[in-house]
């Protein structure tokens, strides 16, 4: 139960920060996103939200290292697995973005052969 | 101050940009991701002898991460999140493969078949990507 507690935190930094990211992302000037290299990251780094979601990202790396050292890997990761339906469940939320059926399908594929692949 | 305005806004109303490009920065944080894993693996697994082989691995493989990462932040640039991450989830696959070729993990069944589902939903969310194109 606390496992599954902590992997929620972990899972919603993670989510949080990705979605911060791409909304920040999706606020810049064209210009800005079509640039490369250390401009584009230059550019990125002056947006809010992309700022934010670093920082959400940042504490995300740092409370899953935390949870590793109490739980093994094999517990933690099948339930981290879990993040590719959710970010689906998200974007679809949050970011309004259309998730046709077999893009569900698919991830659902994933998340039974991440499940697989960890637990042999 | 206020935001600066959405002239073109991938993930809000679910248009994106599927292009070469997109694909090709998606194979990159794959590619560089899988790198990055299997050399810290190398580094810190003790695959390697000499200190030197150690930093470099380890240097090496935070690198890569940097670079799956900024291939990531130019990928979500082009397509919508929820088609980026199933895409990106092929680098488990890849791992689980590298970890066998380099490092000789066993690769039972059970993987074989895990690897295989991971590539087949990878694949069918990567068909119903370029569906959405044509309806967007």
């Amino acid at each position: 139960m606390v496992l599954i507690l902590l992997m929620s935190v972990v899972i919603a930094l993670q989510l949080a920060g990705q979605l911060m990211i791409k909304r920040g992302l999706g606020r810049l000037p064209a210009p800005v996103r079509q640039r490369n290299g250390f401009r584009f990251v230059a550019g990125i780094l002056s947006q809010r939200l992309v700022l934010f979601g670093l920082g959400a990202l940042t504490l995300w790396y740092l409370f899953y290292l935390g949870v590793l050292t109490r739980f093994d890997v094999s517990q933690c990761f099948p339930l981290s697995a879990l993040d590719t339906v959710l970010f689906l469940l998200a974007a679809r939320i949050f970011l309004a973005e259309k998730v046709p059926l077999g893009r569900w399908a698919g991830a659902c594929l994933i998340v039974a052969g991440v499940w697989l692949v960890a637990h042999s | 101050m206020s935001e600066p305005p959405v002239s073109h806004s991938p993930g809000q109303g679910g248009r994106f940009q599927w292009s070469g490009k997109a694909a090709g920065f998606l194979l990159g944080v794959v590619v560089f991701e899988t790198a990055a894993q299997l050399l810290l693996k190398g580094g810190v697994g003790g695959h390697v002898n000499g200190s030197a082989w150690l930093t470099l691995m380890v240097a090496g493989g935070t690198a890569a991460y940097m670079g799956a990462f900024y291939c990531w932040l130019k990928a979500l640039t082009l397509l919508d999140i929820s088609v980026a991450v199933p895409l990106v989830s092929v680098s488990l696959a890849s791992v689980a493969f590298g970890g066998w070729w380099f490092f000789e993990e066993p690769l039972g069944a059970q993987r074989i078949v895990g690897i295989g589902l991971i590539i087949a939903g990878a694949t069918v969310s990567a068909l119903f990507s370029r569906e959405e194109k044509a309806w967007s």
